[in-house]
């Protein structure tokens, strides 16, 4: 696993880490928000559907907390009540689909420029595979995240890998601002311990866990694939 | 705490090419001189295409539209700082 901080590790690299790509907003409605409003910057933020909040926020749930809100424990799910709770002086934002949106649509021109190859994942998370166009993905993924940042004053994670799974693994484990390489061989330490619910695309794991079955899922598909 | 504002106001900006820059509009009589375009994005109505603009005057966020059809320009909301 190759975590990508400086400019002398960016150089490229041969394509054994893989050629797809995993890009993911970091807190993208709070940080749409943040910078929309400068008075909103640096400070806990929740993004959240109500309209009215005269009528209460009642069971009202957070679409998006900012990475300050989540230092007080706020996640995507909970109640606006509870992030009060949690945070009096969070300051609660109704979010704005058509805004997120038409960024999003402005992110996926940045992609397009790497390769025809993108799909949308969702309305802040896209796959990318690069084979093929010659570009080294790391170069390209560093590329990108200076895109996103300059033209979009956002900030985004990316995971590199040989596949979908072991890109969105790779991306998921440095937030925000991350790059992350992981090859297919890493990816398999790294299964050996990982909770198999945490993998994405497990649906479901049995209500009393693997061990009655004798085997680790996730140990078994490295041994197996 | 923001306000629902809807209501047509006169906006001095710049065009440069495709680009639109508002720079001041008038509201409860008064010139807000625009310091910082926050943010830009755009929704369509029809199919007309309108632009949305953040815009500060360094207290008080606004929203403005422009609608390149009718060159109407509108202050959505205003959220208090």
């Amino acid at each position: 696993m190759n975590t990508v901080g400086g400019e002398a590790e960016r150089q490229p690299q041969t394509c054994r880490q893989g050629t797809v790509l995993h890009l993911d907003m970091d807190a993208y409605f709070a940080s749409i928000e943040q910078a929309c409003n400068p008075s909103l910057r640096g400070k806990p933020v929740v993004v959240c559907g109500e309209t009215s909040a005269e009528q209460g926020w009642g069971r009202t749930i957070v679409t998006t907390a900012s990475y300050e809100a989540r230092r007080f424990g706020i996640k995507t799910g909970c109640t606006v009540p509870e992030a009060r709770r949690r945070c009096p002086d969070v300051a609660i934002v109704c979010g704005d689909p058509e805004k997120y949106l038409d960024t999003s649509r402005r992110l996926h021109r940045i992609l397009l420029r790497y390769t025809d190859r993108v799909e949308v994942y969702s309305i802040d998370e896209c796959f990318m595979d690069l084979a093929g166009t010659r570009r080294d993905p790391v170069t390209a993924a560093a590329e990108i995240k200076k895109a996103v940042r300059t033209e979009l004053g956002l900030t985004c994670s990316i995971g590199v890998g040989p596949n979908k799974l072991i890109a969105k693994l790779a991306g998921d484990l440095q937030k925000p601002d991350g790059l992350v390489t992981m090859s297919r061989a890493e990816a398999l330490v790294l299964f050996e311990d990982l909770p198999v619910q945490e993998v994405w695309g497990w649906v479901s794991v049995p209500p009393n866990g693997w061990r009655g079955w004798g085997f680790s899922p996730l140990r078994n598909w490295g041994e197996h694939r | 705490m923001t306000t629902e504002i809807s209501r047509r106001v006169k906006v001095g900006a710049v065009f440069e090419g495709t680009i639109v820059t508002p720079k001041w509009f008038v509201w409860e009589n008064r010139r807000r001189m625009i310091a910082q375009v926050t943010w830009r994005w755009h929704t369509m109505d029809g199919e007309t295409r309108i632009a949305h603009f953040s815009v500060t005057d360094g207290g008080n966020l606004f929203e403005l539209t422009f609608n390149p059809v009718t060159l109407e320009w509108r202050l959505v909301r205003v959220t208090g700082g």
